[in-house]
């Protein structure tokens, strides 16, 4: 397989200052700055990506303490005076080609700066991106049968701002009162909610899925893979260029801590996969995210698992499941046990216990389908090990068909 | 009826007048004057004479006895009070009105609350407008600029030895140095010339480079302090005309010391005789001399205490030099020239205390609690 | 709809993966003229270097305190925080200090009579009384 250049996709990424070197990379800045100052010489039909990228603040080299209060975000080289950041860096165990500029601006939330070439927007997309794909392959190789909306759960559990938010405490970044030029780079920066703000709007409006202002109709499960978004939550459409600045008057708004937390660890990933390469990524990938424990069997919620159980069966062309007393005691005390186990011919699917019959056939139905959806298939690759360097040559994974459809 | 001291003074509120706060008995009782408690023996009394006068009578055996009528002074200050105000009370209770019409205050006195208007007091010239005069400029007595180096100051210090030596020598006032601020070149060439004898006494300490040195700095060193006690009578008038050019000279060692303040001792960079640090200063106005020409000569102050403690020529110079010795340094300079900590990007060194304020700058809260506090106008 | 997915977050098992140290902060506070922080003076300048090096993940910052004894001050990623005074210590007492804020986990010290504890479900099952050779009552 053929590998990219990375140093090159990097340079793009870069804010001008926070350049690693080289000529490459030198002759990209120019490239860049050409194109970022709103030159009236500046092409046509380049006026987009112009009005796109406002005029970088003119930075004079030596930043007076003072004149710092002017910038929206901590200027790049005060990333090297920041203990903080370094302290983080290397808590993160961070690759060493990984500047600390690069670390510095990945703390930098849109709301902050709105400027894209001092801000974590490109890189937390780029780290999103990553994080979806590596959980996702990781899920769909590893338990082939699991139903969509548990897959859309779990995805949730693994890369959900929720999750990636906790993580942030976790390594203990701290966040700014509000931001600024002055403040410590190491820092995470971004505007914070007005107090009272309501952080729970209601449903999202306006995005791809036809008829989407009617709440009443059902959403099939399937659809939800092709409009909604890796968590199974609805998501905007594409946005029109013209209202760009409109979503960015509401960004500067503010935004919670949990979403700047998030944009900071995705663009972290981000920034990882930039300047280290795809395999530091998937291995910081491994060690943070997949290393966190995750009962996957807590996630299924049943209503009516003797039906699915018998689809199911009828799918896979079992015999029809029946359920048997296994044992019992106490059917007239005040306190009853039975044991009900599943049987499809001679193979019993699941069994379980309860204080009533019909509970009991209740947990034995479940059992019998966390047994089926739960499978887990030993020593599994995923599709990203291919890009190893000689990797073995790639066996089709099993992918079972998933959820029965009632 | 005489009447009793105690009621006496139950009445002292009303005798006083109505200003009189109320005074409880105990601490009248306490306030009581002495005089009274000595003529407890009166309360007795019956009538107005007294035990002195009784005993005069019996003695006498008349009831007239001659002699003064009271020869210890009468009677004690108090009563003498208390028989007035009841005097003037029996006279002024028919007429009270006059103490009210007392005239203290001026009816149309008006207390001023600005400056407008007020008379000028003190200098009734504008005096900041004035020029200055000869009395209002000021200069100091040392040197403006301290001497640090070492050169310099053992320059200083053989220079005061050399002097104070020669003075010892001509038998002058040793402090009439001290009106020559600084000598012109060639003379204090002649000066880091000399030479002193180490262990010597002040007056035979100094060498001579040569007679015409010798010869030259004693009549310099004669105009110093005024004429000398008794020149030789035959020479005073030819010498006459001599000293009148010689004042002029004078005159002029001062000018350049003002208007030159070039390098201190003409670019000398050091004493060419370390003989002087040898000198003892045990002899209270020598010491007192050398310390003071030195101290102008270097504009080091020597504190009382150290002036005790010096005794030779070497702890003045010792001590100024010690005076030199740079504080202590820092740990946040210590540590910042660390070269193990200078690579390390995680440590940060402080050389001051970090406060609240400190770490608000670096959150980013301290320009919101600056803005809340401007908006409020308390800022 | 047949089944729905719970929505949890994932738990950190810190040092499955990688590992991050508590330990995130250390406060150095000395006095310059003061008698009790001669030790921790001499700790500075000669052992501080060689303790940043072996732990940069730990941002170490020194300043002084004039007037009052010397502190060391940790704060930890939970939030809390632990300080020591030095008063009078050797430079050597003051090391093991120092290791112990790097060491503990900011939590408040508690006695633990479990020693070990664990997220994961038992290997050997739970005992039922219903299974295996059940006796008829």
């Amino acid at each position: 397989m053929k590998r990219l250049q990375l140093q090159r996709w990097s340079g793009s990424v870069l804010s001008a200052q926070a350049r690693t070197g080289g000529r490459l990379q030198q002759r990209l800045y120019y490239a860049i700055r050409h194109q970022s100052t709103a030159s009236p010489a500046a092409p046509a039909g380049n006026d987009q990506l112009v009005k796109k990228q406002p005029q970088a603040p003119s930075i004079s080299s030596p930043h007076s303490q003072k004149s710092r209060y002017r910038l929206p975000s901590p200027p790049v080289e005060a990333a090297r005076e920041s203990a903080k950041l370094a302290a983080l860096h290397a808590r993160l165990y961070l690759p060493s080609r990984l500047p600390l500029e690069t670390l510095a601006r990945s703390l930098v939330h849109p709301s902050a700066d709105p400027n894209p070439n001092f801000n974590n927007e490109s890189l937390a997309t780029l780290g999103h991106d990553l994080l979806t794909y590596y959980a996702s392959e990781h899920l769909i190789c590893s338990y082939p049968r699991l139903p969509l909306t548990v897959i859309f759960a779990a995805m949730y559990a693994y890369v959900g701002p929720k999750t990636l938010a906790a993580m942030a405490r976790e390594w203990g970044v701290e966040s700014v009162a509000a931001p600024g030029g002055e403040v410590d780079p190491g820092y995470l920066q971004f505007q914070r909610l007005a107090p009272g703000t309501d952080v729970n709007p209601e449903t999202i409006t306006g995005t791809e899925r036809p008829h989407d202002d009617e709440p009443t109709w059902r959403k099939s499960v399937t659809s939800r893979v092709v409009y909604d978004n890796e968590y199974g939550d609805p998501v905007k459409g594409p946005v029109d260029p013209s209202e760009l600045a409109e979503r960015d008057a509401q960004t500067s708004q503010g935004v919670t801590v949990e979403e700047a937390n998030a944009s900071f660890v995705s663009a972290v990933m981000g920034s990882i996969y930039l300047h280290a390469g795809r395999p530091a990524a998937k291995r910081f990938f491994e060690q943070h995210f997949l290393s966190r424990h995750l009962n996957i069997s807590d996630l299924f919620n049943f209503s009516q698992p003797a039906r699915d159980l018998a689809r199911l069966c009828a799918r896979e062309n079992f015999e029809a499941p029946v359920a048997r007393i296994v044992s019992e005691t106490g059917r007239k005390s005040r306190s009853p046990v039975f044991v009900v186990g599943i049987y499809s011919g001679q193979d019993k699917l699941g069994e379980g216990a309860g204080a009533s019959l019909l509970e009991a056939h209740f947990r034995a139905a479940v059992a019998a389908l966390k047994g089926w959806y739960l499978y887990n298939p030993l020593d599994v690759r995923v599709p990203s090990s291919m890009e190893e360097e000689g990797a073995a040559p790639w066996k089709p994974v099993h992918v079972d068909l998933g959820e029965v459809i009632v | 009826m005489r009447p009793s001291l105690r009621l006496l003074n139950l009445e002292v509120p009303s005798l006083q007048g109505p200003r009189a706060l109320y005074v409880c008995s105990g601490c009248r009782q306490e306030a009581r004057p002495r005089p009274i408690v000595a003529r407890q023996f009166l309360r007795h009394a019956s009538n107005a004479d007294s035990l002195s006068e009784r005993v005069r009578r019996k003695i006498w055996g008349t009831d007239n006895p001659p002699g003064v009528e009271d020869p210890y002074g009468g009677q004690g200050a108090l009563e003498r009070k208390f028989k007035n105000q009841q005097a003037q009370k029996q006279e002024q209770a028919p007429e009270p009105a006059p103490v009210e019409d007392l005239p203290l205050v001026d009816d149309s006195y008006e207390p001023a609350t600005t400056w407008k208007g007020l008379e000028r007091i003190g200098h009734l010239d504008r005096w900041n407008d004035a020029p200055r005069t000869e009395v209002d400029t000021y200069e100091s007595f040392s040197l403006k600029k301290k001497i640090y180096k070492k050169g310099p100051l053992n320059l200083a210090a053989h220079q005061t030895a050399v002097e104070i030596c020669m003075m010892h020598a001509l038998d002058k006032p040793l402090l009439s140095i001290c009106s020559v601020a600084e000598h012109e070149k060639p003379v204090f060439k002649m000066i880091w010339k000399c030479k002193i004898q180490p262990n010597g006494t002040w007056d035979k300490a100094l060498e001579y480079p040569n007679q015409e040195a010798e010869k030259s700095l004693v009549y310099i060193f004669e105009q110093i302090g005024g004429q000398p006690a008794a020149p030789v009578a035959e020479e005073a008038a030819a010498e006459q005309t001599e000293e009148d050019t010689e004042a002029l000279e004078l005159v002029d060692f001062n000018e350049p010391v003002s208007q030159t303040p070039i390098a201190p001792f003409f670019g000398y960079q050091d004493a060419r005789d370390p003989g002087c640090l040898t000198l003892p200063l045990t002899d209270a106005d020598t010491k007192f001399a050398f310390l003071k020409r030195f101290s102008q000569l270097t504009g080091h102050y020597f504190p009382d205490p150290v002036i005790h403690q010096i005794s030779t020529v070497q702890q003045a110079v010792a001590y100024v030099q010690g005076e030199l010795k740079p504080k202590p340094k820092k740990l946040a300079e210590h540590l910042a020239e660390n070269e193990g900590l200078q690579g390390m990007p995680n440590v940060k060194i402080f050389g001051k205390r970090r406060t609240t304020l400190h770490k608000d700058d670096e959150m980013g809260r301290k320009k919101i609690i600056e803005a809340e506090l401007r908006a409020r106008g308390l800022l | 709809m047949p089944i729905q997915g719970v929505r949890t977050v994932t738990t950190a098992r810190n040092g499955v993966g990688a590992f991050i140290l508590q330990c995130k902060q250390l406060d150095f506070h000395y006095c310059d003229w003061a008698g009790s922080s001669r030790g921790m003076v001499s700790y500075l300048k000669h052992q501080l270097p060689a303790f940043a090096k072996a732990n940069p993940q730990i941002e170490i910052r020194v300043s002084p305190r004039p007037n009052k004894h010397p502190v060391i001050r940790g704060l930890f990623i939970n939030g809390r925080e632990k300080v020591i005074c030095v008063r009078n210590l050797e430079p050597g007492a003051i090391i093991k200090k120092v290791n112990l804020l790097k060491e503990a986990s900011g939590e408040k010290l508690k006695r633990t009579t479990k020693p070990v504890t664990s997220i994961n479900e038992s290997v050997r099952g739970i005992w039922s009384p219903y299974h295996g050779g059940i006796k008829s009552v």
